[in-house]
């Protein structure tokens, strides 16, 4: 029997003891959810985590929304250093540039910026912004896209929103080693949100749907985790 | 590569600039900074010590560390890539295949006849660069990218085997400078039959700099800052980085 593979910390409270001790490194995996459900903040405290490990983090982010727009609501989390930005955590905005590239010039964009900061954690947030503006072209991306980030030393992380009732987006789920949903549902008047790991391959995992909450101290957290 | 990576390149050289061939170094790194301490370590050797080497790669195709190398400009003429696992990725090969400072060898699954198979073709000559610019008969050093990734192919006393079969033929056959870069807590098996092959341990996070012993200004000014145009060809909007 070959050994166990090497684990990457989640960051997620109480998610790496249901995946044997974190995210198998390298690999792809796919956090989707809809609006809401915490994906952003999910992608943010894998980040953040590693930095405090002295980990190198890359954060993709395809909203056409300027960074600062978006790190405005994320500093909010107090497991946001602010001391990471720029250094532990670098952020890189595809947002104007999808708009005008071909799908090949996009992969060289992220390969150029992976390999000028060599990261051990990418974010990209989320993906299924680039299916709406590559078209015909997505599909072939998402596998160049994924065998490349898995030849990278780093363990990555995509984002993909879905529309309520939706499960995860099939083209993307096919081509990632995990795929984490989380999911939001309306119970005695009230939503609750929950987290499911899918796939995670090479993986013994916890099957189930797991109660979770967002947290202005811990980003998202597994409810179980408490106890 | 950062101000902090450059120091930790000096760091690493002050502890190996008085190898000799012969010599063998272990270096300690946690299994993630692996690919950057080892782009970190060729930098010094074949760049601050002018050395020519052989880099063996079993973890990824060498083209992934010939990139970086090539994003970091990091002149690799003086280095032959020996690939073992670019033929089951489904890279394209036909560009590198054999020429060049690049040869294309079988299979990270059959490991343990790698020394020999390495060591008949330094023998016979059939590994020389086709260029002529590296003389691998002449070599000064040899490394893997990541040696504990045979662990995923093959059965640890199989890989324990070829490290020590490894290691008996180039230092008894072929006087050069051997290292190799491992994490001693995930793969601590492995390690610590490797420590016993090697002369000497050098703990890469203890050569780091601490945090903040470089002010972010001048830490922001990355060599590769002047790159960046290639992101405005695509009227790119550059990234959040520190100290720009």
């Amino acid at each position: 029997m070959s050994e166990n593979l090497p684990r990457m910390p989640s960051g997620i409270n109480g998610l790496d003891e249901m995946i044997e001790g974190g995210f198998p490194f390298p690999s792809v995996v796919l956090v989707t959810g809809s609006a809401g459900t915490g994906k952003t903040t999910f992608a943010q405290k894998f980040l953040f985590s590693g930095a405090k490990m002295d980990q190198q983090g890359l954060y993709f982010t395809t909203l056409s929304e300027p960074t600062q727009w978006m790190l405005r609501y994320s500093t909010k989390f107090d497991f946001i250093k602010p001391s990471y930005f720029g250094k532990e955590v670098i952020y890189c905005d595809l947002g104007s540039v999808i708009r005008n590239v071909k799908a090949q010039d996009l992969l060289n964009i992220i390969d150029e910026k992976i390999a000028e900061i060599m990261p051990q954690r990418i974010v990209i947030d989320p993906i299924t912004v680039v299916g709406e503006m590559l078209k015909k072209e997505y599909r072939t991306f998402l596998f160049d896209l994924v065998n490349r980030l898995k030849n990278w030393q780093a363990t990555s992380i995509l984002t993909g929103e879905v529309k309520p009732g939706e499960m995860y987006p099939a083209e993307v789920a096919y081509a990632v080693d995990g795929v984490i949903l989380l999911l939001m549902s309306e119970e005695s008047d009230a939503r609750r949100k929950y987290l499911e790991v899918l796939k995670m391959r090479g993986t013994d995992h916890l099957t189930g749907k797991q109660s979770i909450d967002i947290t202005s101290n811990d980003g998202i957290i597994i409810l179980r985790a408490k106890f | 590569m950062n101000v902090e990576d450059t120091q930790l390149m000096k760091n690493i050289i002050s502890q190996i600039n008085n190898f000799s061939n012969g010599n063998k170094v272990l270096f300690s790194v946690s299994y993630e900074k692996i690919a950057k301490t080892n782009i970190i370590l060729l930098r010094g050797l074949l760049e601050e010590l002018n050395k020519k080497g052989i880099l063996i790669t079993v973890d990824r195709p060498h083209q992934y560390m010939e990139h970086l190398l090539r994003m970091h400009r990091i002149k690799y003429e003086n280095l032959l890539f020996i690939d073992t696992i670019a033929r089951f990725t489904g890279e394209e090969l036909s560009d590198n295949l054999n020429i060049g400072n690049v040869k294309i060898l079988d299979s990270p699954f059959q490991i343990d006849l790698l020394p020999a198979l390495l060591s008949n073709n330094l023998n016979s000559g059939n590994l020389s660069s086709i260029d002529g610019k590296i003389d691998v008969s002449n070599v000064d050093f040899i490394l893997i990218d990541n040696v504990a990734t045979l662990l995923n192919y093959n059965d640890p006393p199989i890989v324990q085997n070829f490290l020590e079969n490894y290691m008996a033929k180039f230092n008894g056959l072929y006087n050069i400078f051997i290292s190799l870069t491992m994490d001693k807590i995930t793969h601590n098996s492995l390690y610590e039959v490797a420590r016993k092959l090697f002369d000497k341990e050098i703990d890469i996070d203890i050569l780091r700099i601490p945090k903040g012993g470089i002010d972010r200004e001048r830490r922001g000014k990355s060599l590769l800052s002047e790159r960046e145009d290639i992101f405005d060809l695509f009227s790119y909007r550059k990234c959040y980085t520190g100290g720009e």
